[in-house]
């Protein structure tokens, strides 16, 4: 087995899977390492069959293909001078697919404006506010790329707020009864429902079927229907011959010269345990905005206590969570939201600033929403859990609305190494620090009436208030961005604009750590792009030691 | 191969108790036996009995990893926390005692039961692939026997120091609730009716009620092949449908959920 290669690319997510797969097109012979497992069995072969994952609750419980906190806790604590605690925290997808196996399939595109928000409506107090080193003209022809790898199903022109673009790869999918219910409470508003644009197929797509809408999304598609990097980038960058994966296998090191300024490899703890080492011409990091700065103080060089790829003092810092909050109306019909993918419908009207001076603007706003009945009955308090599980009023009869909030980066907020509480594979875990900045606040007072609106004008009868970010007392978003922020000053930024680090002339970042600022969407699709993006750039500049 | 599943529940099993009087370990008769005779009787019951034991108010099926003592009092514990009867089914006719007890026991199978296979369970069309359970990585076998074993003093297994395996914590958790169950009743968890049980979980610690509370809640509702949601009891009480694939909904099932 070869060890040496031209590119190895850590983790097998959104963007190390969509990096991967443009390199080996490209005849790059490649390295692709992934520490959970491989659920896909047939991930390789000419005919993709189902996967391992299943419409199994206890399953995802038992954290199958999952960052797991007993295994590997996080440190958390909301301001500096508070006391850490040890617990789950963000936690995402360990496996084959990364997130992308587990997310909701949320794919939209952000907004022109969403690269320039500090020259567009100007600097906030006390945020690390900034402009993206590129712009929207720069990214598109990457999102029409991996739209069409991934498989986006959705209605071009339906986002009266979205940047002209061309159709999309497949039409959207059947709608349910939750997302026609609130779409049309908001169009009463004036508002602009539009198909939210899915990466779950709606026809047969890419060698794989159509969604037949199980509602399990959370937990993996049997199905192979969504299109987790799993079984399109990953899966096309093996069918080149060119890319090997390497499962189970856990990067703790990225190897480098005394300098600190060229990568040469990766250490790993294999399989079996044992340790050894990769080497390439090129490291390309695609894990979390959590997970990467950590890998990178570990990977500190003798005499750089600092980390690796950090002269700018940067790394870790301006963490973002995004703002999810939102409403939960209650009805008096049956709606059964679980009989969909997880949210069909959206709308960007919040996105556009209202003119307060008390804040930039809000989100883009999910229509929709489920949950499965253990995540729900867990949840109740247990002398009344019967009679709420057999009543089904807040189960059966529920319809969510949820705005994506922007997330003001501020330099506190910051992944460091914890000094005490190691991994289960004997690594110092992740210290989280992070506290929501006052505008953040503003645009949940500001717009938590208005989503509350929707869900009335829908038919709720009554209607319940919900921030994931205060949550469990500690931020469950999903959305992990920011630690390596991208820029073309070297002194305020970790990374260039193509994604690699300052300081080493072959370490590549193609996760959610590049991002400058939040936007206000989901942010898969942008890190795909801008993955897919990073990648061609390194063809572009070959495959030897630049 | 599919999990061994008791068939025997309190209420399934009181209920034909009135039929099979004459079998004398079927009785619902309440004992006055201390705890630790209590104990003592079980354990030789299930030496020498093939079938389901009565353990205070409670059948005990064959096999458990907890013992019939224990399987008994977190029998009465779930009953307490996710009651139910004939015509409304709970965690008891779930069977959510069995399925912790599965769970503590996983790694007396090979492969361990706790990652059901996939893709389907075969209820809907497809072949069951639930009950192929699937193997664990290294990392994940030492994460699952630190789990429910405990460190044990095992140097790899002490990753941020000493563990207490599950299997302990409830072990701890139901003696706790036993005691307070004696100081109040003069009877075991086992033996006193669901109101009393309700009463000791009432005044016990938080934390303690909910790590019951939440195997409880997954031994109802989760798939059957973990051992809990016995004949889908817990789904059809709260009127879900469970696992879908490969069908999915229809059009119509998704735009008209009144219909059905």
């Amino acid at each position: 087995m070869a060890t040496t290669f031209d590119a190895i690319v850590v983790g097998a997510g959104a963007g190390g899977g969509v990096a991967a797969a443009v390199l080996a097109k490209n005849g790059w012979k490649v390295a692709l390492i992934e520490k959970g497992r491989n659920a896909y069995p047939t991930l390789a072969e000419p005919v993709l069959r189902h996967s391992l994952f299943s419409n199994d609750e206890i399953k995802h419980r038992r954290f199958y293909g999952f960052h797991d906190p007993f295994a590997e806790p996080r440190v958390y604590r909301d301001s500096e001078t508070a006391t850490p605690v040890t617990r789950d925290l963000q936690g995402l997808g360990v496996t084959v697919g990364g997130g992308t196996v587990f997310y909701d399939g949320d794919s939209p595109r952000v907004q022109p404006a969403d690269f320039k928000l500090l020259s567009t409506y100007g600097a906030v107090a006390g945020a690390t506010l900034v402009d993206w080193p590129i712009d929207y003209a720069e990214l598109a022809p990457h999102y029409d790329e991996v739209e069409k790898q991934i498989g986006i199903q959705g209605l071009a022109g339906s986002d009266p707020f979205a940047a002209p673009r061309g159709p999309y790869p497949m039409p959207p999918g059947r709608p349910p009864k939750v997302s026609t219910l609130l779409a049309k409470g908001a169009k009463a508003l004036g508002l602009h429902p539009h198909p939210m644009p899915m990466a779950n197929n709606s026809v047969a797509y890419g060698g794989r079927p159509a969604c037949v809408d199980c509602g399990f999304c959370h937990m993996g598609c049997p199905i192979d229907a969504k299109g987790s990097t799993a079984v399109t980038a990953v899966r096309a960058g093996l069918l080149t011959g060119n890319l090997q994966l390497f499962t189970e296998t856990c990067v703790t090191k990225v190897l480098s010269n005394a300098a600190g300024d060229h990568a040469t490899g990766v250490e790993v703890i294999g399989p079996d345990g044992a340790i050894g080492q990769f080497f390439a011409k090129h490291i390309v990091i695609g894990v979390n905005a959590i997970e990467t700065p950590r890998l990178l103080f570990a990977s500190a060089p003798v005499g750089k206590p600092e980390g690796l790829a950090n002269s700018s003092g940067l790394l870790g810092r301006n963490l973002m969570f995004h703002m999810v909050f939102g409403v939960i109306g209650v009805f008096d019909i049956e709606i059964r939201p679980y009989r969909s993918r997880v949210v069909t419908h959206a709308l960007a009207d919040y996105t556009v600033p209202d003119g307060s001076k008390d804040w930039l603007r809000g989100g883009y706003v999910e229509l929709g929403g489920q949950v499965q009945p253990i995540e729900y009955g867990a949840q109740l308090p247990w002398p009344i859990h019967k009679s709420l599980m057999v009543n089904g009023r807040y189960r059966r009869k529920i319809a969510a609305v949820a705005m994506m909030g922007e997330d003001m980066p501020q330099l506190a907020n910051r992944v460091e190494l914890d000094p005490k509480v190691r991994d289960i594979y004997g690594r110092p875990v992740a210290r989280v620090t992070y506290t929501r900045h006052a505008h953040d606040q503003a645009v949940i007072d500001r717009y938590m009436p208005k989503l509350n609106a929707i869900a009335t004008a829908a038919g709720a009868v009554e209607v319940m208030q919900i921030d994931f970010v205060k949550q469990d007392g500690a931020p469950d978003t999903k959305h992990l961005l920011g630690t390596a922020r991208m820029g073309d000053d070297a002194k305020q930024s970790v990374t260039d604009r193509w994604g690699r680090a300052h300081d080493l002339d072959n370490l590549w970042v193609v996760d959610g750590s590049v991002f400058a600022t939040s936007t206000a969407f989901n942010p898969t699709l942008t890190q795909q792009a801008l993955a897919h993006r990073t990648a061609l750039r390194m063809v572009e500049l070959g495959s030897g030691v630049p | 191969m599919p999990t061994p599943q008791p068939n025997v529940s309190r209420r399934t099993f009181c209920g034909g108790a009135l039929l099979l009087v004459a079998t004398p370990w079927l009785g619902c008769a309440r004992t006055a036996e201390t705890a630790d005779a209590n104990a003592a009787g079980a354990d030789a019951g299930a030496e020498t009995a093939p079938g389901p034991m009565q353990v205070g108010l409670w059948a005990v099926p064959p096999g458990t990893a907890l013992g019939p003592l224990d399987f008994a009092r977190l029998s009465a514990v779930f009953d307490a926390l996710i009651p139910g009867d004939a015509a409304s089914p709970g965690a008891d006719i779930a069977g959510a005692a069995w399925y912790l007890d599965q769970l503590l026991g996983a790694f007396q199978h090979d492969p361990p039961r706790i990652y059901a296979g996939g893709p389907f369970s075969g209820r809907h069309g497809g072949l069951d692939g639930f009950s192929q359970f699937q193997a664990l990585t290294r990392v994940e076998n030492l994460r699952w026997r630190t789990f429910l074993e405990g460190s044990q003093g095992i140097a790899e297994r002490e990753w941020n120091g000493p563990v207490v395996g599950l299997r302990q914590r409830v072990l701890d958790g139901l003696a706790t609730l036993d005691k307070q169950a004696l100081a109040e009743q003069n009877l075991g968890l086992h033996q006193v009716e669901r109101q009393a049980v309700v009463g000791v979980l009432s005044k016990a610690d938080k934390d303690l009620v909910q790590l019951f509370y939440e195997y409880a809640v997954e031994g109802t509702y989760g798939d059957p092949v973990y051992g809990g949601n016995r004949n889908l009891v817990g789904w059809k009480v709260m009127d879900y449908e469970g696992d879908r694939q490969p069908i999915g909904y229809t059009a119509q099932q998704m735009a008209h959920p009144e219909e059905g």
